[in-house]
């Protein structure tokens, strides 16, 4: 046991960018209390892929993702400083924070929109078939996917980007598991409907 | 039936997350294969949509600020030393308030039996104690330093009130070194300086001395140490009175014993010498005195004044002509003696203010007394304790 502390702090106190997670939450949250700045180092090497990826599935726009995603982690740094931050889970925090984030973006874009959105959903070709393609079919997607309503963007990006699973889903969002269900098929009808029938086969 | 489909639904995602192909899932479902078909393919993309990870600059200029604002956070954090300073803060508050509610509720009556003891008595030690308890809990230079001072002022006076006793204690205090005509005062108090003695004495030095009080009224010095410059120490009394060209002293005090050349008042020797007597001299009379030190360190006595409190039953006139005669004299009404006119000081004269009226009836209300004969002239209570019976 004692063995095992050791490694995963030897792990964590080499910085976690070399490695997978293996340390303790609890113990990063400490060093965050305590402005430790290797620890704050480490955990941003470690989940701001995640919490940007999070973002950049929501929005489609990379360097969006990357600010919110960093403001994420100062709100981060901010909470437990105020002793309002996670007390276990610092990856749904961080996610439901990067959430919420989105959700204010969307609000501002929607009232006072810069770009029609709806304008651009080009024809749907034959299929991918070379690199250009598949960012082509990617943006498709990401088009649809701007048209769904937040709460059926928010359950995509946490099953399907996030890999949670239904139960890690209602948590996030603070919803029952059967109308994370519904939500999801009503999410993947209309996503469908946007897109338009495509055979990937 | 909705229910149902969302159901499945659940379980061809969980599927297609382990691998499964929709087409195998769709024919497990074949009553759902036509309404599933589109979701699960939809599902499919809606995984597969590609992202880019994050650039390495992006997450480099995220990183440099988080720490940033990290360094910033830190210093707008309060320090932890200061969290050290507040909390021996509260420890020392809760100590004093602790202190003081046990010395109001047990010991007060201990604590003001003793702030009049002196050197070798028995409260002696619990009034020092007591002293700097009090100093303890001073959080506030400027007041600390107000009653440290009290305190050096508190040690001259028991010095003093030692010497007029006559009584042999150790003794420190802390004082101003003056030369009079060969003869050390430290603040207003005679001192000796024996072969014994460590440290030196130089005029208008601060020091801090030890040494022992005689019977004779000097404090025969043990150690002198000088005080850095700035030491606040107490000055005393003045002792000189300037007249002339030689230096003039005022003494005010009670007779303890009469020979021929000399007399003995508040345990000096006083030398008589064509000396201008005013009334009566007898012992234990209250006398002014006037005079001069010789080189060789004798008090001689230009002018005694012996003040008629016998006659007067109203002790406290006496007490005013007392204080008018020292304004004369450009001293403060205590000389560096016994404090004879001093109401509040150690001797005598409590029965004026008794029983001002009845001067017969002074000596037997005062029990302490211990005067010898004259019953009379004891009336205005300057014959009072134990030092009397020494003659």
């Amino acid at each position: 046991m004692r063995a095992q502390s050791a490694i995963s702090s030897f792990i964590f106190d080499r910085g976690a960018s070399f490695l997978m997670p293996v340390y303790d939450d609890r113990q990063a949250l400490n060093g965050l209390r305590n402005l430790d700045s290797q620890v704050i180092g480490a955990v941003y090497d470690q989940l701001y892929p995640e919490v940007y990826r999070y973002i950049l599935y929501r929005l489609g726009d990379q360097s969006l993702a990357e600010d919110l995603a960093s403001d994420a982690f100062v709100r981060l740094l901010e909470a437990v400083q105020d002793k309002c931050g996670p007390q276990t889970n610092l990856k749904g925090w961080l996610i439901s924070t990067a959430s919420h984030a989105v959700a204010d973006h969307l609000r501002r874009v929607y009232r006072r929109p810069t770009e029609m959105i709806t304008d651009s959903i080009p024809d749907l070709g034959p299929g991918p078939q070379n690199e250009f393609d598949l960012r082509e079919q990617s943006n498709t997607v990401q088009r649809a996917y701007a048209q769904l309503t937040v709460e059926q963007q928010e359950v995509l990006a946490l099953r399907f980007n996030q890999g949670y699973s239904l139960e890690e889903t209602a948590d996030a969002m603070k919803k029952n598991v059967n109308a994370i269900k519904a939500i999801q098929f009503r999410a993947l009808a209309a996503l469908q409907r946007q897109i338009g029938e495509v055979d990937y086969e | 039936m909705n229910n149902d489909i969302y159901d499945v639904l659940e379980t061809c995602l969980q599927s297609i997350e382990h691998g499964a192909k929709v087409d195998a899932l769709l024919a497990r479902y074949p009553q759902f294969a036509d309404e599933l078909r589109p979701l699960l393919k939809t599902a499919l993309s809606a995984r597969a949509m590609p992202l880019t990870s994050p650039s390495a600059s992006g997450m480099r200029r995220g990183r440099a600020n988080l720490l940033q604002k990290a360094a910033e956070m830190r210093e707008a954090k309060p320090a932890p030393r200061s969290r050290r300073s507040v909390i021996p803060m509260f420890q020392r508050l809760a100590i004093s308030l602790g202190l003081t509610f046990a010395l109001v509720f047990s010991g007060t009556g201990l604590v003001s039996a003793s702030s009049t003891a002196l050197p070798g008595e028995n409260l002696y030690p619990v009034k020092r104690t007591w002293e700097d308890v009090r100093l303890f809990f001073v959080f506030d230079p400027s007041i600390r330093m107000v009653r440290e001072n009290e305190y050096e002022q508190e040690r001259l006076h028991e010095a003093t009130e030692l010497l007029a006793e006559g009584r042999h204690e150790e003794i420190s205090f802390a004082g101003v070194v003056a030369e009079q005509n060969g003869q050390f005062y430290i603040s207003s108090l005679p001192v000796i300086l024996t072969a014994e003695t460590k440290g030196m004495l130089e005029n208008g030095a601060t020091v801090m001395a030890v040494g022992r009080t005689d019977a004779l009224g000097y404090v025969v010095l043990a150690t002198v140490e000088t005080l850095p410059p700035g030491s606040m120490v107490p000055l005393g009394r003045p002792i000189q009175v300037a007249s002339g060209e030689r230096d003039e002293f005022h003494l005010d005090g009670r007779i303890d014993s009469i020979r021929e050349f000399d007399l003995t008042v508040n345990g000096r020797v006083v030398y008589l010498e064509n000396t201008r007597i005013e009334g009566t001299i007898s012992v234990g009379a209250q006398v002014e005195v006037e005079g001069y030190f010789t080189s060789d360190g004798r008090f001689i006595a230009i002018k005694i004044e012996v003040e008629d409190s016998a006659s007067d039953d109203n002790g406290n006139d006496d007490n005013s002509n007392d204080v008018n005669s020292n304004d004369a004299n450009s001293n403060d009404d205590n000389s560096n003696d016994s404090n004879s006119n001093d109401d509040s000081s150690n001797d005598s004269n409590s029965n004026d203010d008794n029983n001002g009226s009845d001067d017969s009836g002074s000596n037997k209300d005062d029990d302490s007394n211990k005067d010898e004969g004259g019953s009379d002239d004891g009336g205005g209570g300057d014959d009072s304790d134990s030092s009397d019976g020494g003659d």
